[in-house]
């Protein structure tokens, strides 16, 4: 098997604020693949945003990291200086955000902002780098690239930012492109078509996708390996037919209870019950025994990731960190609660 | 029949702008009975959220009427649509946001209780209790402050605050799009219980397509400012007829990797309402669009079913023999 492309080991990412210290990442391990889709699935506060930006140092004031190594193609990006660092970000490094107007400059045309991008870069003529940026919309399939290359971000609709973003993002040929919920503000129909486009530029141009959504259904169209995490830790990881045909986390199963199926009226909603943890004092054992239905007291100590080696029950590449698959765990306990 | 609890007659809500008028509201006639809950969907800037202000009066319609249990309220000023606002009221996406910080939980659902001088303090405390519990939140709720509640107990507020005059009629204004999965269910179910034990109705809006199905009785489909599809839930989902209609459904993501679908989806984007398309709205992103639909726009007629769909060429049960009827025509 070929070496991955990124690495998380026991990243941890803490936040500190007035009310307290926000533990928000507590020990993820993350391995990505070159032109592999990893969906990143979680509800706020899970950890799944801020384990995204960590890789990049990309946090917000408050925020650092603790420990972990972030090795992204033989190198560990936590140890590089800032300077360092912002030659990785938008050149091996992609980034797309959930809305794209605060991320864009309103006084600059969109094209100028692709180019300056390719400028600090590469060592092009701003010719080519203009000829590059009329590429990269035709690329998203920006309608009429070569005029709407010189229009400001407030001309575009909220699907067209979004197309200006990843140009943007794809500027240097990444080999990595995070999207941090890059549909949660757009309509369905437009949210299908950024996601099929994002398929579609995986498969053209083989890069990596980190797709960071709270969206079961967004997950399941496009994603080739799933992490759920709450509480900052992953709770279960999958590839996506796996998950779905076999969860074996009580929080996945909870997740995949509570969302409709467009396809059925008749499936009846269940809640998970119970609000997330607060993660300025998060729960001592497992992240979700207090709301977890198969509780039991061995929960309040933290249990492992078990992966197949450990439980036969579990398919290969998957993995769930709950007691209910740990190799003495009885048998019929987990038959009684699947 | 009884006469409907709301009725809305050719309505309309335009906003004027220095590039010309905004018909975020294009004449909608629609009626929600009591106890009945009307799903209302469409992209964003399709008017729905303007149309729900209308209809309860928090805008004063520029066209068109609206009829409380037969009774006109189109124009009624503030002082006279005092005693009908009890009977209407409305959730938000984040009800906090809209409220007083430095208020008590128990203060903010007691504010419209006061502004409608109902009760002694005494007994509009006991009522805030019923109502907490009522809620899922418990009456220990009533000291604390909004700040220090999850997203989802803060929608149980609003929730509270909202049915705390007993109203007929609730519009629910996307009403759980801010809050986390695991939660909505929650907030659905209890919409659900609240609305079968009190037998009020709800105006429903909503993008989310797959939760409104499990809510609504019957669901109507914006566009541009036009109904251009209303049915029972049940006969939208299992055939739609207006090609609108249709594609909002085929672009919901299904929680299944066994129904992926990897084919491109390049259906547009909707037009500017400053600069609405002649004939049928949806003709410049429709697939079946014929010469006429650019030039007359249909009107929406409603079936013995109750079914109603405003086009030209609307899709048979039978997906098969419409492209063959289009031809014909």
């Amino acid at each position: 098997m070929t070496a991955p492309l990124l690495s998380l080991r026991d990243l941890r990412t803490e936040y500190r604020t007035d009310r307290g210290t926000v533990q928000a990442v507590r020990g993820v391990d993350l391995t990505l693949h070159r032109g592999e889709i990893l969906g990143l699935v979680g509800e706020s506060g899970s950890g799944k945003s801020v384990t995204c930006m960590s890789i990049l140092k990309l946090l917000k004031r408050g925020g650092h990291i603790t420990s972990g190594t972030a090795v992204y193609d033989g190198t560990d990006l936590l140890k590089l200086s800032e300077a360092q660092l912002s030659r990785v970000r938008g050149d091996k490094i992609g980034v797309v955000f959930q809305d794209p107007m605060s991320a864009l400059n309103p006084t600059m045309t969109v094209g100028r902002q692709i180019e300056e991008v390719l400028l600090q870069h590469r060592k092009i003529s701003k010719k080519a780098a203009r000829a590059r940026a009329i590429e990269l919309f035709k690329l998203v399939r920006i309608p009429s690239a070569e005029t709407r290359i010189d229009n400001y971000p407030h001309e575009f609709s909220g699907g067209m930012r979004q197309r200006v973003m990843i140009a943007i993002a794809l500027a240097c040929d990444p080999d990595l492109l995070i999207a941090d919920e890059p549909t949660t503000a757009l309509d369905v129909t437009i949210q299908r078509q950024i996601l099929a486009l994002l398929k579609e530029l995986r498969d053209r141009l083989g890069m990596a996708i980190i797709l960071v959504t709270h969206d079961l259904g967004v997950i399941a169209e496009t994603a080739d390996r799933v992490m759920v995490l709450y509480g900052g830790q992953v709770m279960e990881q999958a590839r996506v037919t796996d998950l779905f045909e076999a969860p074996q986390h009580p929080y996945t199963r909870g997740l995949l209870a509570a969302i409709p199926d467009p396809r059925r009226s008749d499936s009846a909603l269940s809640p998970v019950p119970g609000s997330p943890p607060d993660m300025r004092a998060p729960p001592s054992g497992c992240p979700f025994a207090p709301r977890c239905p198969n509780a039991m007291a061995i929960c309040l100590t933290p249990p492992d990731l078990y992966g197949a080696g450990d439980t036969p029950r579990l398919r290969p590449a998957q993995y769930t960190r709950c007691w209910l698959a740990d190799p003495a765990a009885p048998a019929d306990l987990m038959e009684a609660t699947g | 029949m009884s006469a409907p609890l709301l009725e809305l007659k050719n309505l309309q809500m335009h906003f004027p702008t220095r590039q010309g008028p905004l018909k975020a509201v294009d004449g909608i006639s629609l009626s929600i009975q009591a106890g009945e809950t009307l799903g209302l969907v469409g992209e964003s800037g399709c008017g729905k959220s303007t149309l729900a202000r209308a209809l309860i009066r928090l805008y004063r319609p520029t066209g068109g009427r609206v009829l409380l249990d037969g009774q006109e309220i189109t124009t009624l000023s503030d002082s006279a649509m005092k005693p009908h606002r009890r009977r209407m009221q409305m959730i938000f996406q984040d009800p906090v946001a809209a409220l007083n910080g430095r208020m008590t939980v128990g203060e903010l659902i007691a504010e419209p209780l006061e502004i409608m001088n109902i009760g002694t303090a005494a007994i509009r405390r006991e009522r805030v209790k019923e109502l907490l519990e009522k809620v899922g939140l418990g009456a220990d709720a009533a000291n604390r402050f909004p700040h220090s509640f999850s997203g989802g107990q803060r929608q149980r507020v609003g929730i509270a605050r909202a049915i705390a005059l007993e109203p007929e009629l609730v519009v629910c204004d996307e009403p759980i799009s801010a809050l986390d999965v695991s939660i909505q269910a929650q907030i659905v179910n209890m919409l659900s219980d609240l609305k079968r034990d009190t037998g009020l109705a709800y105006l429903f809006i909503t993008h989310d397509l797959s939760m409104l199905r499990h809510i609504a009785d019957r669901i109507g489909v914006m566009y541009l400012g036009k109904l251009v599809e209303i049915a029972p839930s049940e006969a939208l989902h299992a055939a739609p007829r207006h090609p609108y209609t249709e594609l909002l459904w085929s672009a919901i993501p299904v929680p299944d990797p066994a129904a992926r679908r990897d084919d491109a989806f390049e259906t547009g984007e909707v037009p500017s309402p400053l600069d609405i398309p002649s004939g049928c709205r949806f003709h410049t992103r429709c697939p079946y669009a014929s010469p006429l639909c650019k030039t007359t726009e249909p009107p929406l007629q409603t079936g013995a079913d109750g079914h109603g769909v405003a086009c030209h060429h609307p899709l048979p049960s039978s997906p098969s023999t419409h492209q063959q009827e289009i031809e014909n025509a």
